[in-house]
């Protein structure tokens, strides 16, 4: 029962964490136009990918794990299938509770109680932070994809907390 | 009761291969190469849980692909006894959770050559083990497709058993040590 907390705090944990070292690393230059609104939006930008890379390595391991023992996968919607139930059932307890596609490369997974984010707020507040919370799983996603073959783009968005969607674009080389 | 093991990365390079030094060590390597168009075969057929294919030139070649596209290639010594397909499947078994293991390994980065000691010793103890122990040392370069220049070289001394040879490949000597580009 209490596994369920220990990541989400890790989760917390690990964001705060690579903020601060962000924060800790900033060189001020005297004598230069320090712009803060830009810099600051740089530093977002680092650390939301520094995230997303750790998801990603994470992901590729998980999905080697995961689909160790289960049958061969037909085609690319049989794969985000799999994803919405199996993955996201023993990563967050919980399926996604909603699978859209335009049949032509794109998918929206939509969680409607986002493990991550049902702690925080449960509705517009805190909205402009809920980004950094959901880069991980980003990664997460498309490191799985990776794994089984699929080169992908993952976004998110939030309008409202905790629900989210989650937007992947395959990439057709 | 191996006599070869070898783990294939998705984009068809080696990233782990192992065999009991015989003479014709690339004789070994140049089979695990030429039954990778085989497995590939029968993976764009209708799809099923595990591909177990034989192939008999000398002795068996077993193979194995996982979901992730990384297909283990075994080459097995058949003048021994006849190994059941349950032995087989338990030797693959265990060699797609050491590799699981291997990935989930933070220090690992995917698409490099495996150097945990851990796999090693248990591929080790898939290998035939056998009185006359005789060293050998072979040095191998591949170009895949992702251009990896490979080199492996064993460092075990284990002893071998003859193998019979059909010469349906017509395999004289050493060949150019490079793995042919494939075509795709």
């Amino acid at each position: 029962m209490a596994d369920e907390a220990l990541f989400l705090l890790l989760h917390n944990e690990m964001v705060s964490g690579v903020y601060k070292s962000a924060e800790q690393g900033e060189v001020y230059v005297p004598g230069f136009l320090f712009h803060k609104e830009h810099h600051d939006l740089q530093e977002n930008g680092r650390c939301i990918t520094k995230l997303e890379n750790m998801g990603f390595r994470v992901g590729q391991g998980l999905i080697e794990r995961f689909t160790k023992d289960t049958a061969r996968f037909k085609d690319e919607l049989d794969i985000m299938k799999f994803i919405c139930k199996d993955f996201w059932t023993t990563v967050f307890k919980k399926q996604i509770d909603n699978l859209r596609t335009n049949h032509q490369g794109i998918y929206v997974l939509q969680d409607n109680k986002f493990r991550l984010l049902t702690q925080m707020s449960a509705g517009k507040q805190y909205l402009e932070h809920a980004s950094k919370y959901l880069a991980f799983t980003c990664g997460l996603i498309r490191g799985g994809l990776s794994n089984l073959g699929i080169k992908s783009i993952v976004t998110a968005e939030v309008s409202s907390m905790p629900a989210c969607k989650f937007q992947v674009m395959i990439q057709k080389l | 009761m191996a006599v070869c093991v070898a783990v294939i990365a998705k984009e068809n390079y080696p990233l782990y291969i192992r065999s009991v030094p015989t003479e014709n060590e690339l004789k070994f390597h140049y089979m695990v190469h030429t039954s990778l168009d085989v497995v590939d075969e029968k993976i764009s057929a209708m799809g099923k849980a595990l591909v177990d294919q034989r192939e008999l030139y000398l002795g068996l070649l077993y193979g194995y692909v996982t979901n992730s596209k990384v297909k283990f290639v075994m080459v097995v010594d058949s003048s021994n006894t006849a190994l059941r397909d349950n032995e087989i499947r338990s030797m693959f078994r265990k060699l797609h959770n050491s590799y699981t293991d291997v990935m989930c390994n933070p220090f690992y980065n995917p698409g490099d050559r495996i150097q945990s000691r851990a796999f090693d010793g248990m591929v080790t103890s898939m290998m035939i083990q056998a009185r006359q122990p005789r060293g050998s040392c072979v040095s191998w370069l591949s170009l895949g497709i992702a251009e990896k220049v490979w080199v492996g070289a064993l460092a075990t001394h284990m002893g071998c058993l003859g193998l019979k040879s059909t010469g349906k490949e017509g395999l004289k000597g050493p060949l150019s040590s490079q793995w042919p580009r494939r075509r795709d």
